[in-house]
């Protein structure tokens, strides 16, 4: 869904400085906004901060100074277990489904904080979502393979229908056919007004479903715009090696 | 070999695997061995006392035995009440201790020291309070009861077994089928995704401690009954419940059970072959196999 | 793929081998071949990077040369000998020293004691020896204070000689770091991420003092994601991707390789 200006703006931060450890901040003062039912990626090279910066907006890496917002509600001191409830859903790169418990398990946890009588019925719109989870619901999470586990933990995240869904590197460790499948997924989520905060190592394919992309590089935005522009700007490969792409006139 | 080994080594088989569930949930969700669980046993077994001497001082007919049984009304009502405060016990000791060191996340070995610290605490404090004198809910002896195969149990120690049995069937259940189970095995998993999927972790642990003490309460109360109530009981059984809770396989509800069963069946079948005083050898010597041969346990997550 | 020009690229003087060289290396985790063939070398004097993106397996590479981890295939040579096998205690013995992406000195004892700990064969390290040649021990000692100092002046820690290690900023702790390791008079260094979690100033003196290093004559192999300390710093640079050596050259070149780009950007990690 292409996002026009006039959407409010779904979560944003404010010179947004965090990190694991006080003296060492790896986000250095990022200001970030994405609008409701916008696809956002968020690229960079190796150590930019990517991570740890959607990582701070979940409560799981310390914020040292400046402020994340949830629509008008400042989340900045919102504990982790919390910012479910606000709307925000997080799925880390590792370690993002409940191995030992069964698929059905690892969605009715999830739906936990929903009403009761919500439970079932949205349990039961995930697996009319993803019919590969439908399929063995009693299935061990553990004995999925790479993408049916991201699958699972796409549609945990959704269980809440969460105003903003934030994904860290949803394509890390996957084959590239299944990495065009789960993208395609996030697509079609998006499609449905879901808004997609989006970290990820694998450019092309992020700017393939992107409306817009920023790239931070060593803790601050270095560029951003429009994922289509994006996509044949040399500025995007510089940034990721360093060094200029044309040769200067010599 | 006298087949009543069996039959023994099944009755405190049981009472240790009763505990040895406790230990493997606090273990597996706590993340550090907890050596005061065995204090829980003890100090559950004497607020049943408590409670059954106040009740029967105030009517001498909740002494009259039930049934087949060697006690009366008092003591299934005092072990209602006895679990309850034993319960409120853990708590306790987790919110002026174990909370403490988790909130400045101290390592686990702090962890396991200090619960050695609170297991002294708890177990003199109890020897200060009672005297070390054994004691009995009941003066009524039993008559153990012909079985066949030349197996004999007392009503009392069917009554146990069915304990048990029962409670085994319902904690696998509790966390099997409802939502408090699968939070609390999400947590076992994997707290801090936990926390991002919006469990309340705190909630949880408290839960954890809730029903882990419960459990030590009536494995408490059991000894207590099948055998006497002394201070040092908790410890005296600390090593076999550690040995099931590791033979199972931490996290292992029925692991934990069947293990128990085990180490009671070695221990009575062992203490036939090679005398009594070899008691509590056994259960070291499983401890010690197990984290050579199988550190996993029989049903446990290989690391 | 061009693992002939590997071999190549090694500035070896004369017939000398190169001070580290990798064969065909493969290192294989359960199901995941996280190195996949890969030949490497690092020529004496020389200062070689090793790059690519998240996942290509340098770490992995880098914990085999470092000794670490040990290979499923393939051989690793320092300065001729096969230490395939060796794991990491015998690098130093063979002139190898591995930094570390974050250096953990020890935090109570002091930055002159945390440098003096990289020394080798101290024979006060024998408990016998202190009480059977005492004398010997502490001129000895005596003399790696010496070293420890000269050391300490060379990384600019001299200020701090006295202090618990812990006190130190995380680009300190890389400066101590090297100190220590440069005790065993390492001729081939190993340097892992130098750049990280480095403020700005402190990054200066830290490329500085590698180039130094370079000028006395010492191998330098590291790895970095910070691609413009590496055009800096590195005559060659080594591109992995997927496991495996996708090119490599002089990092302006590499850098402007639309293989090299298509693998940054999302071509196979």
């Amino acid at each position: 869904m292409m996002a026009s200006l006039d959407q409010p703006v779904a979560l944003s931060t404010r010179g947004l400085v965090a990190g694991y450890e006080r003296d060492l901040p790896i986000v250095r003062g990022v200001d970030f906004a994405v609008r409701t039912g916008e696809l956002v990626v968020v690229l960079g090279p190796n150590g930019a901060g990517k991570s740890t910066f959607v990582k701070a907006i979940a409560g799981l890496v310390p914020i040292h100074s400046g402020a994340a917002s949830l629509g008008a509600n400042d989340i900045t001191t919102v504990p982790a277990h919390q910012k479910i409830r606000h709307g925000l859903a997080f799925v880390p790169q590792t370690e993002n489904i409940f191995a030992t418990l069964s698929i059905n398990d690892n969605l009715l946890l999830a739906a936990n904080i929903l009403p009761k009588e919500k439970r079932s019925r949205r349990v039961g719109d995930l697996y009319a979502m993803f019919p590969d989870l439908a399929a063995r619901p009693s299935l061990r999470a553990g004995q999925l393979s790479g993408g049916q586990r991201q699958m699972l933990a796409v549609a945990r995240a959704l269980i809440v229908e969460p105003s903003v869904l934030i994904l860290d590197e949803p394509s890390a460790g996957l084959s590239p056919k299944i990495v065009a499948e789960v993208f395609a997924k996030l697509k079609a989520i998006n499609a449905t007004g879901v808004t997609i905060i989006l970290v990820e190592q694998n450019v092309k394919a992020a700017l393939a479903i992107a409306d817009r992309a920023v790239i931070l590089v060593e803790g601050v935005v270095r560029h951003e715009g429009p994922a289509a522009t994006l996509a044949d700007d040399p500025v995007v490969a510089e940034l990721y090696l360093g060094v200029r792409q044309k040769a200067p006139a010599a | 070999m006298n087949p009543q080994a069996l039959m023994d080594g099944l009755i405190t088989g049981a009472m240790i695997g009763l505990g040895a569930i406790g230990v493997t949930l606090t273990y597996s969700i706590l993340r550090f061995a907890n050596f005061a669980h065995g204090e829980f046993l003890s100090w559950g077994a004497y607020f049943a006392l408590a409670v059954a001497s106040a009740l029967g001082a105030m009517s001498s007919a909740l002494l009259a035995p039930i049934g087949p049984f060697s006690f009366g009304w008092a003591l299934p009502i005092a072990a209602v009440v006895a679990v309850v405060l034993t319960g409120g016990l853990a708590l306790l000791v987790d919110a002026l201790l174990f909370g403490r060191l988790r909130d400045r996340k101290s390592t686990v070995i702090i962890m396991v020291m200090a619960s050695f610290g609170a297991a002294l605490t708890l177990r003199s404090l109890l020897e200060f309070i009672a005297t070390s004198k054994p004691a009995y809910y009941t003066q009524a002896l039993q008559i153990a009861l012909p079985l066949g195969g030349g197996l004999r149990a007392t009503p009392d120690q069917l009554l146990s077994l069915a304990v048990s049995a029962v409670l085994v069937v319902a904690v696998h259940q509790l966390l099997t089928r409802t939502a408090i189970g699968r939070s609390m095995r999400a947590v076992s998993e994997n707290p801090q995704l936990a926390g991002v999927v919006g469990i309340e972790v705190r909630h949880v642990i408290r839960v954890v401690w809730l029903l882990g003490a419960a459990l030590a309460c009536v494995a408490g109360i059991s000894a207590g009954l099948l055998v006497q109530i002394r201070p040092q009981m908790g410890l005296d059984l600390l090593l076999p419940l550690f040995a099931a809770a590791i033979l199972g396989g931490i996290g292992s509800v029925p692991g934990a059970m069947l293990a128990g069963l085990i180490v009671g069946l070695a221990e009575a079948f062992a203490v036939q072959l090679i005398g009594a005083e070899w008691r509590a050898a056994i259960a070291f010597a499983i401890l010690v196999l197990v984290l050579l041969l199988r550190p996993q346990g029989l049903f446990g997550r290989p690391e | 793929m061009q693992s002939a020009s590997a071999l190549n690229g090694s500035t070896g003087v004369g017939d000398h081998p190169p001070l580290i060289e990798a064969r065909e290396v493969t290192k294989q985790f359960g199901g995941l071949r996280a190195v996949d063939g890969m030949s490497i070398s690092l020529g004496r004097g020389e200062m070689l990077g090793l790059v690519g993106p998240n996942g290509a397996g340098k770490t992995t590479l880098f914990n085999l040369l470092a000794g670490s981890l040990k290979p499923t295939a393939g051989t690793i040579r320092i300065a001729g000998n096969d230490l395939s096998r060796e794991g990491s205690e015998r690098r130093i013995a063979h002139g190898v020293g591995r930094t570390f992406q974050i250096p953990r000195p020890f935090p109570e004892m002091t930055v002159l004691e945390n440098v003096l700990t990289g020394g080798r064969d101290q024979a006060g390290e024998h408990i016998w020896m202190n009480f059977l040649r005492p004398g010997h021990v502490a001129a000895q000692e005596r003399a790696a204070v010496d070293k420890a100092r000269q050391l300490l002046d060379f990384v600019t820690l001299s200020p701090l000689e006295g202090e618990p290690a812990r006190v130190l900023s995380g680009g300190q702790r890389k400066l101590l770091e090297l100190a220590r390791i440069l005790m065993a008079d390492p001729q081939a260094i190993l340097l892992d991420e130098p750049a990280a979690g480095v403020n700005p100033t402190l990054l200066e003196l830290i490329i500085d003092r590698v180039l130094e290093l370079n000028a006395q004559g010492r191998s330098i192999l590291l790895i970095e994601h910070n691609m413009e300390m590496v055009s800096r710093l590195c005559g060659r640079v080594v591109v992995m991707a997927g496991g495996r050596h996708l090119t490599e050259g002089p990092p302006a070149e590499v850098a402007r390789n639309p293989a090299v780009v298509e693998a940054y950007l999302g071509g196979v990690a």
